[in-house]
């Protein structure tokens, strides 16, 4: 005990701000907050790492010990997992369905954000009120409408059916971030602006847009990985295998590879591993917007 | 003036795509959920007006029951277990321990990968045979320890609330940047009074954390309420009604039996609900959310 308090007590001098660290009780404080964090670690890490150890092994390896490491790590799980589920093309489709709800919303919310953040005119706040009531609506409220509404549009069974309604989730979250954010910008730049002649729409691309990037990042992280990650209606709203996204395809392993649990957990890092690679790059800016998203939205 | 009718054209334009969006998915669904939840309605036929009996059928149907009672367990959960056990993580997060950054990180990864891609990991951590959870208790309980988690009526619902209990990394992540926006002085006066690291956690950030705990609250009982993949991927609301919720019975009711109108009723169910919750957690927490301008 008195080892520990003296390691703690010693390691935060120099660091900003931690004078907390110093008092008498942090001792114990370090050891139960050490054992909290290590069973954070153990939850949310080890599962992925016990699937990707297994996704080399072989099938009675799997089944004899869940603790081995692969004796001749082999990548023929992931070779019939490509083949049979055929992954890279689902991957694509949740790609161009994820890029393109992407992209649109960021193009008629930032409109929508910034009309009613800089403009004056009658129904503002009726408007505002009315498309941030989507926020009250829960998405699994209205299964069935959505499902006859695509229907009537002719866009059951297609990625366009699915990137209207994707798109349409995002409303409330994009608009919260993006209008709140112009409203933040002095309204000087836009009056020397449109004295040297700039028009409403110059002032909104070429000034306004790349001023509020940052709210633009964050509402593009939030609707694209809503986007990636939504399954329920890509379940309703597609039948055919290419319209199938990463997450129904997962819906689908069990009786694609029946017990062969090594390409089903190949399958599995296949679906996955791009998602972490990239939430490992771009991790910052991520949890941010998950901050700025889930309490605005 | 035509000035400012040109302007008002523009506006008009801005806000048209946002609006059409709204209507689409939104207004016009809406008002078919609540027309058709008091009509019969298979699809293929046109709708009949039946009144009540739809919300009737509901309220008499044991698997609603279930689903409801089902539900409130889970809010239950989120309240006292999920929520508590994020805002502790992000309390202990905010010491600046040592690996704090990458753990932070970490327990945010089972939310950034798919739900459906979640369930199906923990299809395979719970699996009798070769699932990595019971390979862990049979070291210690003997190689005859086998329970079928996920599929056992006794173990099933358990089993599913902890596969979501990752998404406490949420609470943790919002709870952290509000601890991390606290003036340090603040604790450095309570300290100087002679006040622990226990006591400063309990005394000073825990009442500063008052709204931001009421907004996990509606966070994560909301996200109950919208639970839908993990149940539908992983035991399908079974054994029995053991893990079903609204969700699922209103996919099952639509894809299997084209009942549309009594699918909408457990629609306009489920929002009334989460408009409840919205109203009690505001109003318990005496919040004023910043975002509502």
């Amino acid at each position: 005990m008195t080892m520990q308090q003296a390691k703690t007590s010693a390691a935060p001098r120099g660091r900003r701000g931690n004078r907390i660290r110093q008092g008498r009780a942090f001792g114990l404080y370090a050891v139960l907050g050490y054992l909290v964090l290590a069973f954070v670690l153990l939850i949310s890490i080890a599962p992925l790492i016990w699937v990707l150890l297994s996704s080399f092994k072989t099938n009675n390896e799997i089944l004899e010990s869940a603790f081995t490491l692969p004796k001749t790590p082999s990548l023929i799980g992931y070779q019939i997992a490509a083949e049979t589920a055929n992954i890279p093309m689902r991957f694509l489709t949740s790609l161009v369905v994820a890029t393109s709800t992407t992209v649109i919303s960021l193009f008629i919310y930032s409109m929508a954000a910034y009309v009613l953040a800089r403009c004056e005119f009658k129904l503002k706040n009726a408007v505002f009120g009315l498309l941030i009531c989507s926020m009250l609506i829960p998405s699994n409220a209205m299964i069935q409408p959505i499902y006859i509404t695509v229907k009537t549009l002719g866009l059951y069974d297609t990625k366009l059916g699915l990137i209207l309604i994707y798109t349409g989730f995002s409303m409330a979250m994009c608009l919260f971030l993006m209008k709140s954010y112009f409203q933040s910008v002095p309204d000087e730049l836009e009056e020397a602006a449109s004295i040297e002649g700039a028009g409403f729409f110059s002032i909104f691309v070429k000034i306004m847009l790349p001023i509020a990037r940052p709210a633009l990042a964050s509402s593009a992280i939030m609707t694209f990985i809503g986007a990636w990650n939504e399954l329920l209606y890509a379940l309703l709203l597609t039948s055919r295998e290419v319209n199938r996204t990463l997450p129904l395809t997962m819906k689908y392993f069990t009786s694609m590879f029946s017990f062969n649990y090594t390409p089903m957990f190949a399958a599995l890092v296949m679906c996955i591993a791009p998602t972490i690679l990239i939430y490992v790059v771009l991790q910052e800016q991520i949890m941010e917007s998950m901050v700025a998203g889930s309490v605005k939205g | 003036m035509s000035r400012k009718r040109k302007q008002g054209v523009i506006i008009a334009l801005f806000l048209a795509p946002a609006l059409l969006m709204f209507v689409l998915v939104y207004l016009w669904p809406l008002c078919l959920s609540v027309v058709s939840s008091f009509c019969r309605w298979n699809g293929f036929e046109p709708m009949t007006f039946i009144g009540l009996k739809n919300y009737i059928e509901l309220f008499g149907d044991p698997k609603f029951l279930a689903a409801l009672w089902n539900t409130l367990k889970w809010a239950l959960c989120a309240i006292f277990i999920h929520v508590p056990f994020g805002v502790v993580v992000a309390l202990v997060l905010s010491k600046k321990m040592f690996g704090w950054r990458f753990i932070r990180s970490s327990f945010m990864v089972p939310n950034i990968i798919s739900q459906s891609g979640m369930a199906i990991l923990f299809t395979f951590v719970f699996k009798p045979d070769a699932g990595i959870l019971n390979s862990v208790i049979r070291v210690f309980a003997g190689p005859e320890f086998n329970v079928n988690w996920l599929h056992d009526p006794k173990t099933a619902f358990f089993s599913l609330t902890q596969i979501w209990l990752w998404f406490a990394a949420v609470i943790t992540l919002i709870t952290l940047s509000e601890l991390l926006s606290v003036s340090p002085e603040l604790y450095e006066a309570a300290r100087i009074d002679g006040a622990n690291v226990f006591q400063l956690d309990w005394y000073i950030s825990l009442p500063l954390l008052r709204n931001i705990i009421g907004t996990g609250i509606i966070i994560a009982v909301t996200s109950v309420f919208k639970m839908f993949d993990i149940i539908y991927m992983t035991t399908g609301g079974g054994p029995g009604n053991a893990t079903i919720n609204l969700a699922v019975m209103s996919v099952n009711a639509i894809i299997t039996q084209n009942k549309y109108g009594f699918a909408n009723a457990i629609g306009i169910f489920l929002l009334l609900m989460g408009a409840a919750v919205m109203g009690l957690t505001t109003k318990s927490f005496r919040m004023n959310r910043s975002s509502a301008d």
